[in-house]
């Protein structure tokens, strides 16, 4: 049995369609998404591996650390190879292209900020013409041949030093400014998937120079943090989750399924929309931000939850409503709570 | 490992044994990323809710048992990762079995008419896979999905189960689908 079932109901096949269907079919996921899976696959097995030994015996437990760390430091030595982009030598390439006239490739050559190698290996063909040219200009100085060049030089690297902390400074993978990853993860998902060919068009000029070096891609943070995101049971994250802090990338199947399940007899979960407006927010502004469930006995709502994506427009605001998002008080209002777990208490 | 079934594979994968989940992910991953495809027709988020699937099955593994069949298991999960997704969309969508609609249902746009007689075999070919991509998104969700699952190996009741929708209502929202496709491309087949 290969796992496609046959039936016995064949009239419903049609062998000439099925074979257009097959030729249609688009089968290929992008490498990466695929390794990703399996090495989830692969890091999970090895845990409960690990878990399962501590349970028996001792050279169990050998083993299994032994296998732990021979996934993690296969795991670990694929995420290098994806994600040992130098920043540095990114911003530097940047710089030979945002300041392309040709003195201030030879100012970086001068003062031999990337190895020839490595200068080589970022650098367009014509400036590794001028580098070549300025590089042994550098070494003749180094040797004192001319005093007044040398005088040249040590004014040069003090311009170099100053344009280099402008050019950091400015550059779009400085510090100030977060990793294109770190921009994805924090977004919710909707956002990040909209985002996406922006995001990937972006990307596209730094990738390519990581490419052409042959380090590989920049995606693996994003990659090993979502990984990790997964791996977590949806419905214990969201237990513990503030209430005005609900994780859009997390299953509203999962919220709702934890909900059914604590929710006492003769109460009833409305999700009054899906997605709502974020309290706080502009009308018709981050409209697919906020998700909003009412429990309800009868007519009678019990509790209102009013659940915001991280980094909403509205979520510090949010914070000092919280009279909206938790359980119906006898005044009327409503009583604050802080996270999803103190809701079964409640309603009971 | 190929000559085990798919039950057995996710049974040693739950156990332990890594080479079996390589074996059912090779064996199923096309057909779940044609699914998905099919229903979301936007890659990039059918290539995220692939992920998804693959992750929840991962982690579900330990829950997993043979008495259900692997192979609606997975669509299973497949199918409410679709459903989450049109949620966080547009909100709840109906997809309970309603036989009726489907013959009231299928007011289907006409596409551009890509049949124009080639000479070239291949290029007739090409035309034709085209030309069903084009006439699959122009079914009805509930009888694409169920055609889909049928060629993708799934059985009658194993749709039945996945779809949570009558028997009768399966096999008759495939047979429109066929008769419809077979009527648009009758050229090609």
């Amino acid at each position: 049995m290969t796992g496609h079932e046959k039936d016995d109901d064949e009239p419903l096949r049609d062998p000439a369609l099925s074979a257009l269907y097959q030729k249609s079919r688009q089968v290929s996921a992008s490498p990466e998404t695929d390794a990703k899976i399996l090495a989830h696959a692969a890091s999970a097995a090895a845990s409960a591996a690990m878990r399962k030994a501590q349970r028996q015996k001792p050279w169990g437990q050998i083993a299994a650390a032994a296998a732990i760390l021979l996934v993690v430091g296969s795991v670990g030595t694929w995420m290098i190879e994806r994600e040992d982009v130098p920043v540095t030598s990114l911003a530097r390439s940047e710089r030979v292209e945002l300041e392309a006239p040709a003195q201030k490739r030879e100012n970086i050559a001068l003062n031999d900020q990337p190895t020839p190698e490595a200068f080589q290996a970022t650098a367009p063909a014509a400036p590794l013409e001028k580098a070549r040219k300025s590089d042994s200009a550098s070494t003749s100085m180094a040797a004192g041949a001319l005093p007044e060049i040398a005088e040249k030089k040590q004014l040069a690297d003090r311009a170099q030093a100053e344009s280099d902390a402008a050019a950091v400074a400015r550059s779009p993978v400085a510090a100030s400014e977060p990793a294109p990853s770190a921009i994805a993860l924090a977004a919710p998902k909707e956002e990040r998937l909209k985002s996406e060919p922006a995001r990937k068009a972006k990307a596209a000029a730094p990738a390519a120079v990581a490419e052409s070096t042959g380090i590989g891609a920049l995606k693996s943070a994003e990659t090993a943090a979502r990984m990790d995101e997964l791996a977590q049971s949806p419905v214990e994250q969201i237990k513990q989750m503030p209430v005005h802090a609900y994780d859009a990338t997390l299953p509203s199947l999962a919220l709702e399924a934890w909900l059914q399940s604590i929710v006492p007899s003769g109460m009833t979960i409305a999700w009054t929309a899906v997605p709502v407006r974020c309290h706080g927010a502009e009308a018709g502004a981050m409209a697919a931000q906020c998700i909003e469930v009412a429990i309800v006995r009868e007519t009678e709502r019990v509790a209102l939850l009013h659940f915001e994506s991280p980094g909403s427009p509205s979520q510090a605001a949010s914070e000092k409503k919280t009279l909206v998002y938790g359980e119906a008080s006898e005044g009327g209002g409503m009583k604050p709570i802080r996270t999803l777990s103190e809701l079964p208490a409640r309603l009971r | 490992m190929d000559a085990l079934s798919d039950e057995e594979l996710m049974c040693r994968y739950r156990d332990g044994d890594t080479s079996a989940f390589a074996t059912l992910f090779a064996r199923h991953k096309p057909g779940v990323l044609s699914y998905l495809r099919r229903q979301c027709r936007n890659a990039a988020i059918a290539e995220e809710l692939y992920q998804d699937v693959w992750t929840t099955l991962i982690n579900a593994r330990e829950r997993y048992t043979a008495s259900a069949k692997f192979i609606t298991y997975l669509y299973t999960i497949a199918r409410s990762r679709l459903i989450d997704h049109v949620r966080r969309q547009r909100g709840f969508v109906v997809v309970a079995g309603d036989s009726n609609s489907d013959e009231t249902g299928d007011a289907i746009v006409e596409a551009p008419d890509t049949r124009a007689p080639d000479p070239v075999a291949a290029l007739h070919a090409e035309r034709c896979v085209e030309q069903l991509r084009v006439e699959l998104d122009h079914l009805p969700d509930e009888q694409r999905e169920a055609f889909v699952l049928h060629e993708e190996g799934v059985n009658l009741e194993g749709i039945s189960d996945v779809t949570q929708t009558p028997l009768e209502t399966v096999k008759s929202r495939i047979r429109y689908a066929l008769a419809k496709l077979r009527k648009k491309l009758e050229d090609c087949l």
